[in-house]
């Protein structure tokens, strides 16, 4: 098998156990570059597995085991050093979990942790990042408060800044809105749609209409009666949507299960 | 028997065991009565015992110390004279080298089993060994008393490594003395820290270590510094082990190996040596005073400072 | 991220200056120590740590600091992080060292005399300090400033991160496993210690015999080395803490876990916590002002009532294990589910009935670990029991025979006191009974721990 990936991202025969727990089954799919993909799925399907296969967040638990391949721009993940391939893959959580510490550390942590002393450096990739995370105009008078004094949406895209300070290439984003409002959740969907110009975004989310509304490309990812999770069907968002090819997709699109 | 007999009796036998029930029921509740007397006249005892020890400690004491005691060195000897003020530099000096001492330790111990022993004992038996042996030596350690600490600090600090009575050997002992309650109190703070802080910080590209010292370790910081204040505390009332390791000179001490008195020390010296009883209450005030204010600081500063630390204000 | 921040700049001036300064200083010392060796042992005070040390260890101490200076200097101009970290430790260690030899100093000075000296000489003499710790430390401190704020100069491999992840696994590894290395060591030295006097004496007359003459005092002839006397006066005075402070730490415990009102709980909680902090010696001091009057005013006709003895320990130390009993009893009274309660209740006892038959019951175990922790805490107690027992040397006995009670009024010595009092004078055998006494001790206690750390667990299985 040849380091071949004509996309950014591309998945090429992942399993993943945990310990004998067989999670994820046999994925292989392409993620394009600058396009918002959606992963969509029944609980349990292992969506969240996928994700973290990317930046390897699965390597903190002690029994998980990857095999196959993950590439990106044609380079194998599972080869490179964790540090250096999570600073190029950034992760938003289901949770906001802002670190205890005021906004401007909080953003200003990713490129501490790296190296960046310079004072007024520091100040402009602040304001940049939360001026992409559209959260500039609310909390620019407010720097030194505490991240954890904003609302459940604001501390959200506190933590797309922060993730977005470090200048990844790709943001992974694992069911993003669902701790939130109605109004926060649009806030964060039209984020996502300004943020793919720059970067590649992958989004689990629970949440069809979500897909529907939000992303270009949509996979979808079921549970085998192993409990082992498996692709059924991906392709672009408009054809799952109105025109699936798989009958299983058909059924969960309206809702006849999951 | 006809059906109105057959009620009768029925009835009757109802108020019989009505009556019956009435007895025994007083009874029960005037046996609850005494009983509950007994044991709110065991927590007055308890309160009570605490209130005459601490007031009259307090009280005498308190006739004694002025800023002339405070300020005045003891005059050693038999006659009892003078003040206190070496005592409570020696006291101070050694709070400061134990807490020196055992708090790298401490909290370098409950970083390793809360950061670390995690993944490595699901990697290697010999680390999870380790690691199980590491556990069960806090344990022992906790539940060694003082005197025995005294002993070995005696026999290794003093005697084997040529240090004599001295601020070092009574610091080296005193740390292990504490060792256990810091690294308790900091795995316990640790392990408060909430999961998502950590994942945050690795997913942003930093490492273990700068996860730990950056994130980790400043959210957990109130508790630890909990567990440094009830060393302190610790440090401050012990006689036993310093009386075998630090001698007993009243003068102040010039280095690390120069013998010296604490105030609890001091304390125990009047009493059993002079006569000067109430030169020890005073003494004894002031320690008392110390105490209380280390137990307020516990309570309340500290209780406030870990809530905020951990996101919960 | 990208490397932009990893310097294409190539080498501060700050860096070299400092690379220079550390080669200079490195080479200066190692010469320094040598010509001063050279001079032998004449000369002033400074040389008098160097002229104990012999010439040729004065030399390999030149060329250890020369050859540590260079190699750091040269790994500082080569920008290797290591070396850096290296700089601001040793720069740091320094300074430590020198400010705690300036604190001694003050102290010293401010404690001179008699009495300690005005508040404007004091202040006077913290200016000179203070001015003093400016001027030598300004220049490290500024150089360790610079190292930090220049640190991302200093490049840093993947390699090196991985190998400062395993050194600090390492170093934390050995940090935790420090604890069972104390208790060993502990192990060792008392033992150790303890050996000379059990092939000497033997362990079985030292625990069995009735008379404790140490050597030290009348000659090692007719010394005898019998620690009976301290073992029963241990016993007995533990019996009488627990007979004094076990009922009212249960009656407490039980009090404020089931019938007092929460703000009851709020003052008495706090009062038992400060209990459990005061120094044993102020409780001892209580024993000796307080309690003994009372108790040789109580029973004067009895002959040598001097109010120290076996009823004044045993008051102590039931007033000092009762935070312990308490505290645990508590607990574990909180614990019962209170499942169990309700139903007691809804059956139509009382609360007092459902304490007794239900509640007490269920608890057992970890109100049997309390009692057996305080056990251990009052055996293990040292200062404040000399101070009360008297510290006689015979066997506890009644003071008059048709009245077995006066036992209490006895003056005993424990085997805590036993060390506590004589180790300071003790020399030779009797020195290493002493600490034959220390290993019993530690044997009682860990026993005591470990059973009631058992039972407290079995608790939790439940």
């Amino acid at each position: 098998m040849t380091n071949s990936c004509k996309t950014k991202l591309c998945v090429q025969n992942l399993n993943i156990f945990y310990g004998s727990f067989h999670a994820l089954r046999d994925v292989t799919v392409d993620i394009p570059a600058n396009q918002v993909t959606a992963i969509i799925g029944p609980s349990g399907c292992g969506k969240s597995t996928f994700l973290r296969a990317f930046n390897r967040m699965n390597d903190l638990i002690p029994t998980a085991r990857a095999q196959g391949r993950v590439l990106m721009d044609e380079q194998d993940l599972y080869a490179i050093d964790t540090v250096e391939l999570r600073k190029r893959i950034g992760m938003v959580f289901q949770r906001p979990n802002p670190f205890p510490k005021t906004i401007y550390d909080n953003v200003a942590y990713g490129p501490r942790v790296n190296g960046v002393r310079n004072k007024k450096a520091l100040d402009d990739i602040v304001e940049k990042s939360l001026r992409l995370a559209a959260l500039w105009d609310e909390v620019r008078d407010n720097l030194n408060k505490s991240g954890l004094a904003l609302s459940g949406g604001q501390q959200q895209r506190l933590c797309i800044a922060r993730a977005l300070a470090v200048e990844p290439e790709v943001i992974l984003m694992d069911e993003p809105a669902s701790a939130l409002d109605p109004i926060a959740t649009l806030k964060i969907e039209e984020l996502i749609q300004e943020l793919k110009r720059y970067y590649t975004i992958v989004i689990v989310t629970h949440n069809m209409q979500q897909a529907a509304r939000a992303s270009d490309y949509t996979a979808f990812f079921n549970m085998a009666p192993d409990r082992a999770g498996y692709l059924v069907e991906c392709g672009p968002t408009k054809q799952i949507f109105t025109n699936p090819k798989e009958k299983l997709t058909e059924d969960y699109i309206t809702g006849r299960f999951g | 028997m006809s059906s109105q007999a057959s009620a009768r009796s029925d009835t009757l036998t109802a108020r019989q065991s009505l009556i019956r029930h009435v007895d025994n029921l007083f009874f029960r509740k005037l046996a609850q009565a005494l009983a509950f007397a007994g044991f709110w006249l065991a927590g007055v005892i308890v309160v009570v015992a605490l209130a005459w020890i601490v007031g009259y400690v307090v009280i005498n004491g308190f006739r004694v110390v002025n800023w002339e005691f405070l300020t005045t060195r003891p005059a050693g000897g038999v006659s009892g004279e003078g003040g206190m003020s070496t005592t409570i530099v020696t006291t101070l000096y050694l709070v400061v080298l134990t807490i020196a001492i055992a708090t790298p330790l401490g909290v370098g111990a409950a970083v390793y089993l809360v950061e670390y022993a995690g993944e490595a004992q699901a990697a290697s038996k010999l680390v999870a060994f380790l690691v199980k042996v590491a556990r069960t030596g806090v344990e022992i350690l906790a539940g060694v008393p003082s005197i025995i600490f005294g002993l070995f600090g005696f026999a290794l600090f003093v005697s084997a490594l040529k240090l004599k009575f001295s601020l070092l050997s009574a610091g080296l002992s005193g740390a292990c003395l504490i060792l256990p309650v810091i690294v308790r109190t900091a795995e316990e703070a640790l392990l408060a820290v909430p999961r998502a802080y950590r994942e945050g910080s690795l997913a942003l590209g930093a490492t273990k270590w700068q996860t730990i010292t950056q994130v980790v370790l400043p959210a957990a910081l109130p508790g630890i510094v909990t567990g440094i204040v009830l060393s302190v505390g610790r440090i401050v009332a012990e006689t036993a082990i310093f009386w075998v390791t630090l001698g007993g000179s009243y003068r102040l001490p010039t280095s690390l190996l120069s013998s010296g008195r604490t105030m609890a020390l001091h304390v125990y010296s009047l009493a059993s040596e002079t006569r000067a009883f109430d030169k020890a209450m005073g003494t004894a005030a002031i320690l008392i005073v110390i105490i209380v204010l280390l137990n307020l600081v516990i309570n309340y500063t500290l209780r406030t400072l870990s809530a905020r630390a951990m996101g919960r204000m | 991220m990208k490397n932009q921040v990893k310097s294409a700049n190539g080498r501060p001036i700050f860096v070299s200056v400092v690379a220079i300064l550390t080669a200079c200083c490195a080479l200066g010392i190692g010469f320094w120590l040598i010509v001063r060796s050279m001079a032998g042992t004449a000369g002033g005070d400074v040389s008098a740590p160097l002229g104990r040390m012999s010439p040729f260890a004065v030399v390999v101490a030149a060329l250890l600091v020369a050859g540590i200076g260079l190699v750091v200097a040269w790994g500082m101009w080569r920008l290797k992080n290591w070396a850096r970290t290296a700089l601001i430790l040793i720069l740091g260690g320094t300074l430590m060292a020198f400010l705690i030899g300036i604190v001694f100093q003050v102290a010293a000075r401010v404690f001179a005399g008699e009495h300690v000296v005005a508040i404007g000489e004091t202040m006077a003499i913290l200016g000179q300090a203070l001015v003093r710790v400016v001027t030598v430390c300004a220049v490290p401190v500024g150089i360790i400033y610079g190292l930090i704020h220049y640190g991302w100069h200093f490049e840093e491999s993947v390699g090196q991160r991985k190998l400062l992840d395993r050194m600090m696994r390492y170093l934390l590894l050995s940090a935790a496993l420090s604890s069972i290395v104390i208790v060993f060591l502990i192990i060792v030295f008392t033992m150790t210690e303890a050996w000379k006097s059990i092939k000497v004496v033997g362990a079985d007359t030292m625990l069995f015999g009735t008379v404790w003459r140490p050597g030290s005092i009348i000659g090692n002839d007719t010394a005898q080395l019998g620690m009976l006397p301290m073992v029963v006066g241990s016993i007995l005075s533990t019996a009488g803490a627990v007979i004094l402070g076990v009922p009212l730490s249960i009656g407490t415990a039980v009090l404020l876990a089931e019938i007092a009102p929460p703000t009851v709980r709020q003052i008495v909680r706090p009062a038992i916590e400060l209990l459990a902090g005061i120094p044993s010696v102020i409780y001892g001091l209580f024993g000796m002002v307080v309690i003994a009057p009372i108790i040789q005013k109580a029973w004067p006709q009895i002959p040598y009532n001097t109010g120290y003895g076996l009823l004044n320990a045993s008051i102590i130390l039931a007033v000092m294990i009762i935070p312990t009993v308490t505290n645990i009893a508590e607990d574990a009274i909180r614990a019962v589910p209170r499942l169990y309660k309700e139903g007691s209740l809804a059956l139509g006892a009382t609360h007092f009935q459902t304490i007794v038959q239900v509640i007490l019951p269920s608890a057992r175990s970890g109100l049997i670990a309390a009692i057996i922790l305080g056990i251990g805490r009052a055996l293990g107690e040292t200062m404040a029991v000399i101070m009360v027992i008297g510290n006689s040397i015979a066997f506890p006995a009644p003071l008059l025979e048709d009245k077995l009670w006066t036992i209490v009024l006895s003056t005993a010595r424990t085997l805590t006191g036993n060390i506590a009092v004589e180790i300071a004078y003790a020399e030779g055998v009797h020195r290493s009974a002493l600490f034959f006494t220390g290993v019993l001790l530690f044997g009682m206690i860990f026993i005591t721990n470990s059973v009631a750390r058992y039972m407290m667990k079995e608790r939790e299985a439940k």
